[in-house]
């Protein structure tokens, strides 16, 4: 296995948040190593970090672009034409998220997006997105555990703080997708002006670190659960009890899913420092 | 004129003044960096999303393709021709406003 053509590198992709995954492929760039694919994984596994092809190449410096449109297959031959005219070349596809490069110099001259509003409604479209897949999932969650036939009959439904707990975890989430979608938007209205944005270093960009999402997330479902159970659980008397029950599994279950992602990365990134070390 | 008259962004107007021929996306770019003295360049995910928007409202329309070609090339609906006009008018108009302010302004400074 020593020099290989192609590597497989995992880097999570989180909507509102690209400049680390722009960072991590340029970086990856400078290495001699190009963005041609995406590793198709299993569906059971689609929350793990992604995994991302990459070809042998000379280290060149180049500039990395997403863009997120959900547009028909007819379309999309169309589309992804007009950007390499224009000098962009694909590097993956993933369900509309489009992974656009192209030379650092010709980057500078003329970005893949001009001007803010196109940004932004990029932005948009990825809320549009998570906003239609939130209104099927979560009332039918709500209907399923708390109002259908199967609640009445399985006591387990309707009495499980385990149940409780990730209903609102999977709510605050969501809500907490579409709240960090609307800082980004407000980010890049707010930025003054292109020659700011470009003055300013890389490493001076002030770091929001993965746990802080984490913590967030916990502690709004921790505030939440009580209002919940009150709403949603008929008969439903306050028990301390309950409440420590729910905190336990939130908490539980949280940290048991991100030390899991965390390992899984782990073990991608030894693996590909690997075969780094070996060509 | 139209019954909705939009303020069109920058890239929309230079798109819309670029259709005065069909012209494909490329096409496009190099069209409205050659109007404006390499001013301005369009990125091609601001033309796609601009493209898309007005095909949307009716102002351009996709010719149709040959099979096996990918490039789609556009043309100007009299919708989005009556736009373009509006739109002179508006900023016509404005450049009006703006040239009696700018010399009143310079009376203003003769008299003081």
């Amino acid at each position: 296995m020593s020099n290989p053509e192609t590597l497989i590198q995992n880097f999570p992709w989180v909507s509102w948040k690209e400049d680390d995954f722009l960072d991590f492929l340029k970086s990856m760039a400078a290495k001699g190593w190009v963005l041609c694919g995406f590793k198709k994984q299993n569906a059971l596994m689609m929350w793990r970090p992604h995994g991302y092809i990459f070809r042998r190449a000379e280290p060149q410096n180049l500039e990395f672009r997403v863009d997120y449109r959900p547009v028909s297959k007819k379309e999309r031959g169309a589309y992804i034409q007009l950007c390499e005219d224009a000098g962009w070349r694909l590097g993956c596809a993933i369900k509309g998220v489009y992974v656009f490069y192209t030379d650092a110099k010709k980057a500078a001259q003329a970005d893949f997006f001009s001007d803010d509003q196109s940004k932004t409604s990029k932005y948009r479209r990825l809320q549009i997105r998570t906003m239609t897949l939130g209104v099927i999932l979560i009332p039918a969650m709500y209907y399923l555990y708390y109002h259908s036939w199967l609640s009445h009959h399985v006591s387990v439904f309707m009495d499980s703080p385990f149940i409780a707990s990730m209903t609102v975890l999977i709510t605050v989430f969501y809500l907490y997708v579409l709240l960090r979608l609307n800082l980004a938007i407000g980010h890049i209205k707010n930025q003054k002006s292109a020659e700011d944005v470009q003055g300013e270093p890389t490493k001076n960009r002030k770091k929001w670190h993965f746990w802080y999402d984490v913590v967030i997330i916990i502690s709004l479902t921790l505030a939440l659960t009580p209002l919940f159970g009150i709403w949603f659980i008929p008969n439903f008397h306050w028990q301390w009890s309950w409440y420590f029950q729910n905190a336990l599994f939130v908490t539980q279950w949280s940290v048991f899913m991100v030390l899991f992602y965390a390992w899984a990365n782990k073990q991608a990134k030894k693996k590909a420092k690997k075969v780094l070390e070996e060509t | 004129m139209s019954e909705k008259a939009e303020i069109l962004s920058e890239a929309s107007t230079f798109i819309l003044l670029a259709l005065a021929e069909p012209l494909h996306g490329y096409g496009i770019i190099k069209k409205v960096e050659q109007m404006s003295d390499g001013r301005v360049r369009l990125g091609p995910g601001t033309l796609y999303g601009a493209l898309t928007k007005m095909v949307k409202k009716g102002w351009i329309l996709p010719l149709p393709v040959e099979n096996g070609a990918r490039r789609k090339v556009y043309k100007l609906t009299t919708v989005g021709h009556e736009q373009l006009q509006n739109e002179m008018a508006r900023l016509t108009a404005l450049i009006g406003y703006g040239e009696a302010a700018l010399a009143a302004w310079k009376d203003a400074r003769k008299d003081t």
